[in-house]
């Protein structure tokens, strides 16, 4: 079947099959270099990318699914200013994800800071610095990657620091 | 504008699939291929030009089968064809009959004896005591989702592969010797991989040779997109101990057998490294090790991370915390009385007395003593935690030291090399065939920028693969451990020529032999020690990692974020693997110091913290249970036939 939908902000129009898993869409089709998972829908949690700015697993989303959806994969999201937020909150605590795990993890992080930070100042709530993060909810998104390298404790201070970075470059540029 | 993607990256490239066995144990009588058309490739035994062997050292497996079967997921043919759908369409319908075949399993080789002291005189001590234990290390259930693709083209005659590798040489080898292609016309181009278990070792040469034979036959390029595993060697340790009451061990006798499935791989290297990890640091007066290697119809296993060594050591120390236990003594003062300098006669260490430094840190950061003393009392109450369980917490402390690379009585290992160029402008080129990426690589500029006094900028590796020479495989940490060794020696050649010569200076360093003085099999500079507390939740039964606290001892830490890192990342990847579940709450933490003295390049820490942890994780469980564990990975089951036991 035709599909058309847009990857890396390129909008595209792809031949494929209709029930053709977008991982291997990205891999196979389009030969995404960010993504090498393929567990056969058995959640690994490395095929991470960005459908319609949440997180989510490429290799559950048949190719349908993602007709008119804007997807975002690492390539195009490590060339982002926003990458630069997790970068830095890697090097402030001095650890970071595996290589197997290292695309599908920042994907995720940068899911939960647009989450916590962006969709409650556009709903007139208080600034995200303000509000006590919902870590059970922090917890569930990380656990959609089951890679073992990382401890939970580890990556809720990342994404408390990045969250941090992230909001102190908003007021940078409000102000 | 919308841009129009055909449904392949490139049109004509053939995708394979690998028709495999179903059963293991048994003879192929007869295989019934559909009828394909002019699309499709078959390739099979018939096919291949050379041998049908894939060598590693001095051992072999074969590539295809057409007759006996040695275990279930043997190859057997492989199918090429236009797209992937198609082929599995294809490989369904390809029927293949066995037939019964018995007698196959348990063919054994003959064992590997390491001994020193005599067993008879050492146990006729008066009021010698006894302890006899087996542990087991089975089968770990790591997911392997990482999908590679390795493709083969013939260009003008010259055959290219393209694949994720760890030992680039061995591909070409192996592609020549199947295909029987000229060496010198195979050009092997590698991709970055991720392999913590070793994976890309000898599958990706394997999957190379298959895909070059369907290149060949179709004229056209080939590729086959596989997810690689690979398969943990079983081992089996049954130790019998002669102690006193005073604490002291007077001899031991270690009996080990590994399954490493159908073939039989590295297993002398594996022997050396098992027998490394099966000495005990502490002071002995004679210990008798024999090593057994036997075959059954599983998958191959032999390289999981490492060759046995973490394993091997994770049990000495475990069952050393045991005897601790039974001798009355707390696990820290004795090894704080029994460390001697000359305790390990398989690895050269450093002085004991930097360990034991260490280990009083780690123990003074992790409150152990106490913890140990408390959780030892409450396990003893009347008052019940949980029907199952009197008191569920554990802690415990061990250590060992950190080895890299091949052993020193590895003599069909050719020894690999580096160049290094100082080209005019102060330009520094690497030639390796060791992966040019990653924190390793930053420790190899790290060490060309201090010892020639240049820019990071100005030192690049070679990528031109016919030019590369062989660095042998990347696996026993050689990166870290061997590889700054060696470009520090040719730096200091090329310092001794550099203002005398005229550039370009060029210096190869062929890998140093480990140091075999005292017949020691390894050298090791690192110390790692470990404190652990864990609790056993009493409704999921599952051991929940309170806290681990790091002390890592090396003589120069190259950088000390990378370091930390890797140490996190060990810890965190055994602590999982050994079946450890960590904890979410804040005040769970893994604290790791570094400690670093001298100049000396320091061997690799990650096979030393998973021995450690590993311990350390085995003698927590329990204290906590107030049982014996012995089989590996602590899972539900073994929780429950531990405390079943003690019951």
């Amino acid at each position: 079947m035709k599909i058309e939908c847009n990857i890396d902000g390129k909008a595209l129009s792809l031949s494929v099959n209709s029930n053709k898993p977008l991982s291997l869409i990205l891999m196979e089709d389009l030969g995404n270099q960010s993504l090498t998972s393929y567990c056969r829908g058995n959640a690994c949690g490395n095929c991470i990318v960005m459908v319609n700015d949440e997180a989510a697993l490429s290799c559950l989303i048949p190719a349908f699914r993602i007709r008119g959806a804007k997807i975002r994969t690492f390539e195009s999201y490590q060339r982002s200013r926003q990458y630069r937020d997790i970068e830095r909150a890697y090097k402030a605590t001095g650890t970071k994800p595996c290589p197997a795990c290292y695309n599908a993890r920042t994907l995720i992080i940068e899911s939960i800071l647009q989450d916590q930070s962006g969709a409650k100042q556009q709903n007139g709530a208080p600034a995200a610095k303000d509000v006590k993060l919902d870590k059970e909810k922090i917890i569930r998104e990380l656990s959609l990657n089951t890679c073992q390298c990382m401890d939970m404790a580890e990556l809720i201070q990342i994404v408390e620091i990045a969250l941090g970075y992230r909001n102190r470059r908003r007021r940078v540029r409000r102000s | 504008m919308t841009e129009k993607r055909p449904p392949t990256p490139k049109l004509g490239t053939l995708t394979g699939l690998i028709v495999r066995t179903t059963v293991a144990g048994a003879k192929i009588r007869h295989i019934t291929l559909p009828t394909l058309d002019n699309r499709f490739t078959v390739v099979g035994t018939r096919d291949i030009g050379g041998t049908n062997r894939v060598k590693a050292m001095v051992n072999s497996m074969p590539l295809f089968t057409s007759s006996a079967v040695s275990y279930k997921g043997q190859p057997v043919l492989a199918i090429f064809g236009p797209d992937s759908e198609s082929i599995e369409l294809a490989a369904r319908e390809v029927v293949i009959e066995y037939e019964a075949e018995e007698g196959q399993e348990g063919g054994g080789a003959t064992p590997y004896t390491w001994a020193f002291g005599s067993l008879e005189e050492a146990t006729a001590v008066e009021g010698v005591q006894s302890i006899e234990r087996t542990y087991r290390y089975g089968k770990l259930d790591t997911v392997n989702s990482t999908l590679s693709r390795i493709s083969a083209q013939l260009i003008g005659g010259d055959l290219h592969i393209t694949l994720p590798t760890q030992w680039p040489h061995h591909v070409r080898e192996t592609v020549a010797e199947v295909t029987g292609h000229p060496k010198k016309r195979i050009f092997v181009h590698c991709e970055s991989f991720h392999a913590p278990h070793d994976e890309m070792l000898l599958t990706p040469s394997l999957l190379a040779a298959v895909a070059a034979l369907g290149s060949l036959k179709s004229g056209t390029a080939a590729q086959l997109f596989c997810v690689i595993s690979s398969r943990r060697p079983e081992l089996t340790i049954k130790r019998k101990s002669w102690y006193t009451a005073d604490g002291r061990v007077h001899g031991e006798r270690i009996e080990a057998e590994v399954d490493q499935g159908a073939a039989l791989l590295f297993s002398d290297e594996m022997a050396n490294h098992l027998a490394a990890g099966l000495t005990p640091i502490y002071d002995l007066e004679a210990l008798s090790i024999s090593i057994t290697f036997t075959t059954s119809a599983k998958e191959p296993a032999h390289f999981h991370g490492d060759l046995g060594y973490s394993d091997a050591q994770a049990c000495t120390e475990a069952h050393y915390n045991t005897i601790t236990k039974l001798t009355g003594y707390n696990p820290l003062t004795w090894r704080l009385k029994f460390l001697t300098d000359g305790g390990n006669h398989a690895i050269k260490t450093e002085k004991s007395a930097k360990l034991k430094e260490i280990l009083e840190d780690v123990s003074e950061r992790s409150g152990f003593l106490r913890k140990r003393a408390a959780y030892e009392m409450q396990a003893h109450m009347k008052v019940k935690l949980s029907t199952f369980l009197n008191y569920s917490r554990g802690a415990a402390i061990a250590c060992a030291p950190g080895i890299s690379g091949f052993s020193s009585e590895c003599r069909q290992m050719v020894q690999q090399a580096v160049q290094i160029t100082l080209n005019p402008n102060n330009k520094v080129e690497v030639n390796t065939s060791l992966p040019a990426s990653g924190s390793s690589a930053e420790v190899w500029k790290q060490i060309i920028k201090e010892e020639l006094a240049i820019d990071r900028g100005d030192i690049t590796f070679i990528e031109d693969c016919s030019r590369v020479i062989d660095s042998g495989p990347v696996v026993l940490s050689v990166a870290i451990g061997r590889m700054p060794q060696q470009i520090k020696r040719a730096c200091a050649l090329i310092k001794e020529k550099r203002f005398v010569q005229p550039l370009p200076i060029c210096e190869s360093v062929l890998s140093p032999r480990q140091s075999s003085a005292g017949g020691a099999l390894f050298t090791s500079n690192t110390w790692v020690a470990i404190a652990l507390e864990l609790q056993i939740d009493a409704i999921l039964l599952q051991p929940v990692i309170r806290s681990v606290w790091a002390t890592i001892a090396m003589s120069k830490a190259p950088n000390e974020e990378i370091v930390r890192n890797k140490a996190h990342q060990s810890i965190v990847r055994a602590l999982r693997e050994a079946g450890g579940v960590l904890s979410y709450t804040s005040n769970f933490t893994i604290d790791i110091k570094i400690v670093s003295e001298g100049e000396q390049l320091p061997s690799s820490i990650s096979s030393a913290v998973r021995a450690a942890v590993n311990s350390a994780f085995q003698s927590a469980v329990e204290q906590a249970l107030g049982s014996a564990v012995t089989r590996f990975p602590i899972d539900g089951n073994v929780l429950l036939s531990a405390i079943r036991g003690k019951s």
